[in-house]
């Protein structure tokens, strides 16, 4: 089943490489685009939960001080203000859990076309349904500097990952009133890229450009749709400043 | 979550210690010749005994994944190992080295040179022709080194990665690279010797087979051609269901081969009108082997299961199941001897009348 939800990308990619030019990086930018924009709506609802977890989090550190020491009154508070605001505790996460075969599928059958050894290669055969792509194998992945199937030898895109990942995750990150969620969120910001640059690093340079076209998206993603998300915190400036004011005048 | 997602995606790239190609196996004078990843081994052909290793130490070195050998002189292995550097991890260093094999040389298994000049993989091993090795690379380039010195003789560059080993007959050498191309070169100078060379429809991954004036090669067009050996022309052309990876084999009445499917067919040699198919439950990438008295067709399954198939009619007469990927096959004399990737059991040997095993060599042990 897996496999054949896999085929359905390796197939669409190999058309795609096959009609515009033959260039793997091309096919790779245009599936990941493609991919992208079929998750859109998820992501939408993600993101829109997400802002609207962040606009009740001043509420919800007051139901957790007042009901500190009765778990069970503060988990049915909690139910009762996600009810009012709207907000299904689920709707986060559900629409990455939904994203991620699609996500997975793209990133396997990235590396399944760069096949760059011989077994990926032979698991290629069993996914190409169309006998005249077959031709096209094994694709050229030359580009510049690049040989798509093997690591960056200069390092360029893995700076590139490490860069977009680390911009795309301090867009994405809510701001946090709380400090200990400040503080994981603060180190995922710095763990991620460097996770992703390792990869990066240490893999198909394929693999880089996916990672690179897919957090330049995210970007775009948040400038298109940007909204009030980091209000609050431009609030809480103006409110030091504010304090500030005040201690000076008394 | 997306800690989840970076660490799926670190493991579906590594997964432990996996082979980027697959191991080589050659048999000379009752010795078998094995690069099994860690080491280099020397197995007595008839009880399996291990004779030596290269490296000695238990933890090895390479990873070594092929193996030619030079009758009573040397034996060509090639590795991929770490580059030293600040970011070593991210590239690495293809080794082609010369062991010798003398089994009275007191200093065991001396390295006769090193070549580290190709930039590819190696993923078969090298054709030797007097005095030179002829091996491709996944750089594209087919390389022809001095067997005493390694000092290169001559390179030839094509158009795509060569994972084929080449084919010496004579003074010709037959390359095959998944540029499609399949070229005819002397084996003195590298100089193309065809007018063109021979183009299917897809990539060319096996090394030819010749027998009678006619070169048998398959290709990733789902076809096998036979061609004339003087000048790469068309003679007949059979189709599959698949990519044909592995090299034919013929008993001079019939030309053998297996699409990746696991279809195995038989065609008549001279003119390719089909004979017999049949099918094994499992991928094929290496070529069918016969037995000694060409009775019995032997065709490994990249799952690990070896099945053997009267040459007469193409029926299954034995099926050895096994674990871990066949990454080569070698028939000589009786038995058939494999070497295996993802598995415990690393070399066998088995009788090709009946697919019983004769011997097994554990890397565990």
């Amino acid at each position: 089943m897996w496999d054949l939800f896999l085929s359905v990308f390796i197939n669409f990619m190999l058309l795609i490489y096959n009609f515009l030019g033959q260039q793997t990086i091309v096919a790779i930018t245009i599936v990941t685009l493609i991919a992208r924009l079929i998750t859109l709506p998820l992501t939408l609802k993600q993101q829109q939960t997400s802002q609207n977890m962040q606009k009740v989090q001043p509420k919800m550190q007051e139901l957790q001080k007042k009901y500190a020491n009765d778990k069970e009154k503060l988990a049915q508070e909690q139910m009762k203000l996600y009810q009012e605001a709207g907000i299904n505790p689920l709707g986060g996460c559900l629409p990455l859990v939904i994203q991620m075969p699609i996500l997975f599928a793209l990133y396997q059958s990235i590396i399944r076309v760069l096949a760059v050894s011989p077994m990926e290669l032979l698991r290629l055969s069993q996914n190409i349904y169309m006998p005249e792509l077959t031709r096209l194998i094994p694709l050229n992945s030359t580009f510049l500097w690049l040989d798509l199937g093997q690591p960056d030898p200069y390092f360029v895109l893995t700076v590139l990952v490490v860069l977009t990942s680390w911009l795309s995750q301090k867009m994405l990150t809510p701001p946090s009133t709380d400090e200990r969620s400040a503080a994981m969120n603060q180190q995922m910001q710095l763990m991620m890229p460097l996770m992703f640059g390792f990869i990066s690093m240490s893999y198909a340079s394929g693999l880089s450009i996916y990672f690179i076209i897919s957090n330049l998206v995210t970007m775009l993603q948040y400038f298109i749709l940007r909204n009030d998300r980091f209000k609050p915190e431009e609030d809480a400036g103006k409110d030091k400043k504010k304090d500030k004011k005040d201690k000076k005048k008394e | 979550m997306l800690l989840l997602f970076a660490a799926a995606l670190l493991s579906g790239c590594s997964g432990g210690a996996r082979a980027s190609t697959w191991t080589g196996l050659v048999i000379d004078d009752g010795v078998v010749y094995v690069a099994d990843l860690t080491h280099v081994r020397a197995f007595d052909a008839e009880s399996g005994a291990q004779v030596w290793t290269f490296p000695r130490d238990e933890s090895g070195g390479g990873p070594f994944y092929t193996a030619t050998i030079q009758p009573g002189e040397a034996l060509f292995v090639t590795s991929e190992e770490k580059a030293s550097g600040l970011f070593s991890f991210a590239q690495a260093r293809n080794v082609l080295r010369a062991l010798t094999i003398d089994p009275n040389d007191p200093d065991g298994r001396r390295e006769l040179w090193a070549f580290d000049a190709a930039e590819g993989t190696y993923v078969s091993g090298g054709a030797v022709s007097d005095n030179l090795l002829v091996i491709g690379n996944g750089d594209g380039n087919v390389y022809a080194l001095n067997t005493e010195s390694g000092a290169m003789v001559w390179t030839f560059t094509t158009e795509n990665r060569i994972w084929a080993k080449p084919l010496v007959v004579s003074d010709t050498v037959y390359v095959s690279s998944l540029d499609h191309h399949l070229y005819a070169l002397d084996v003195e100078n590298g100089r193309p010797r065809w007018e063109q060379p021979f183009q299917a429809g897809g990539a060319i991954a096996g090394q030819p087979l010749v027998y009678d004036g006619l070169l048998y090669v398959g290709a990733f067009d789902n076809k096998v051609y036979a061609l004339q050996q003087e000048d790469g022309t068309v003679v007949w052309e059979a189709e599959g269901q698949n990519w044909f990876w592995g090299t034919p084999t013929t008993d001079g009445s019939a030309v053998y081969a297996a699409d990746v499917n696991g279809n195995v067919y038989a065609w008549d040699a001279a003119t390719g009108s089909l004979v017999w198919d049949e099918h094994v439950d499992d991928l094929v990438h290496i070529g069918p082997a016969l037995s000694q008295d060409h009775h019995i067709l032997v065709v490994a399954g990249s799952d690990g299961s070896l099945y053997g198939l009267d040459t007469s009619d193409g029926v299954v007469l034995w099926e050895q199941p096994g674990e871990g990927e066949i990454a080569s096959m070698v028939i000589d004399g009786d038995y058939v001897y494999i070497s295996r990737i993802a598995s415990s059991d690393s070399v066998q040997a088995f009788y090709a009348e009946n697919g019983r095993n004769l011997w097994t060599f554990s890397s565990d042990s």
